[in-house]
């Protein structure tokens, strides 16, 4: 199986997915506030009556944004070894083939949250996996540093 | 004849839905007035209430939980059942006692915890909601007699 990457965007912040982790695209459920979440965690939606958190990816993608946060078009199921994450997305803009890109260090600051974007056409896009997902979950807090 | 171990109550604190078993509940009670701490010397620290002639301790669970109160002050208590005696909470509404049937037991998974250790572990999806389902003794008052 040939192993492919998909381009997304929420709002203006482009980022990059592999598609095996990609479980289902649902459109803009119903989203749940509970109480004591996860600060990174932004609310739940239920999805075959599972219930599954939502990431505050802006703030991954965007740490010195204003606050406001964008509606969410779609989110996307994406599997980690601890459960299924909800990313909100406003766009898909492509799935390519992994070798059609390369893997590169997103930027020169050490630190980040994410630390690898894929370069496709030119263009960075933050790549999300399991590690940079669950780094911030871990760390306990939301990502402060430029990613 | 259904069995109370087969209801559940619904009720809401801050708007957030919660489900507690019946057989968990003593009764729901409208107090009068708002309870309040004793200024007593060594009064316990929550307030109490008298309830069928008996003292019982009052925890405010919406603020253990961050659940911003309604403007005007509850008074609905429900008396719960704990494993040192009975214990009152105030909640800002009370839904109903629904068939046990009508709800679909889910357990949170392992990203919910990951921060540390969590106030509810299972939520029960009723009517395309998911309610926390309420686990009394996480929250009765300690070292209280019978």
């Amino acid at each position: 199986m040939i192993p492919k990457v998909a381009l997304l965007s929420y709002d203006d912040q482009g980022f990059a997915l592999p598609v095996e982790s990609m479980e289902h695209i649902l459109p803009s459920p119903q989203v749940f506030d509970l109480p004591k979440l996860h600060g990174q965690f932004s609310g739940v939606f239920l999805h075959r009556e599972e219930v599954v958190p939502l990431y505050k990816l802006f703030n991954l993608l965007k740490p010195n944004n204003d606050g406001n946060i964008p509606e969410l078009a779609f989110v996307v199921l994406f599997l980690t070894e601890f459960g299924t994450i909800g990313l909100p997305a406003t766009q898909v803009q492509c799935v390519v083939d992994r070798a059609s890109g390369t893997v590169e260090p997103l930027s020169d600051k050490k630190g980040g949250r994410i630390q690898r974007a894929f370069v496709f056409n030119g263009k960075k896009f933050p790549l999300l996996d399991t590690t940079s997902l669950l780094a911030c979950l871990l760390s306990g807090g939301e990502n402060n540093e430029e990613a | 004849m259904t069995g109370s171990a087969e209801m559940k109550l619904v009720f809401r604190l801050g708007g957030i839905g919660f489900s507690l078993p019946v057989n968990l509940l003593v009764e729901i009670v409208e107090l009068e007035k708002k309870p309040q701490v004793s200024r007593k010397k060594d009064a316990p620290s929550w307030p109490v209430v008298d309830f069928r002639g008996e003292s019982i301790p009052v925890i405010d669970i919406a603020a253990t939980f961050n659940l911003s109160t309604p403007t005007k002050d509850s008074l609905t208590m429900l008396v719960l059942h704990g494993e040192l005696g009975r214990w009152g909470t105030l909640v800002h509404e009370v839904e109903g006692i629904r068939p046990r049937s009508e709800f679909a037991e889910k357990g949170l998974s392992p990203l919910f915890s990951l921060a540390g250790e969590t106030l509810y572990d299972k939520i029960d999806i009723w009517r395309d909601e998911p309610l926390i389902q309420l686990e009394p003794d996480r929250f009765a008052p300690q070292g209280v007699a019978a």
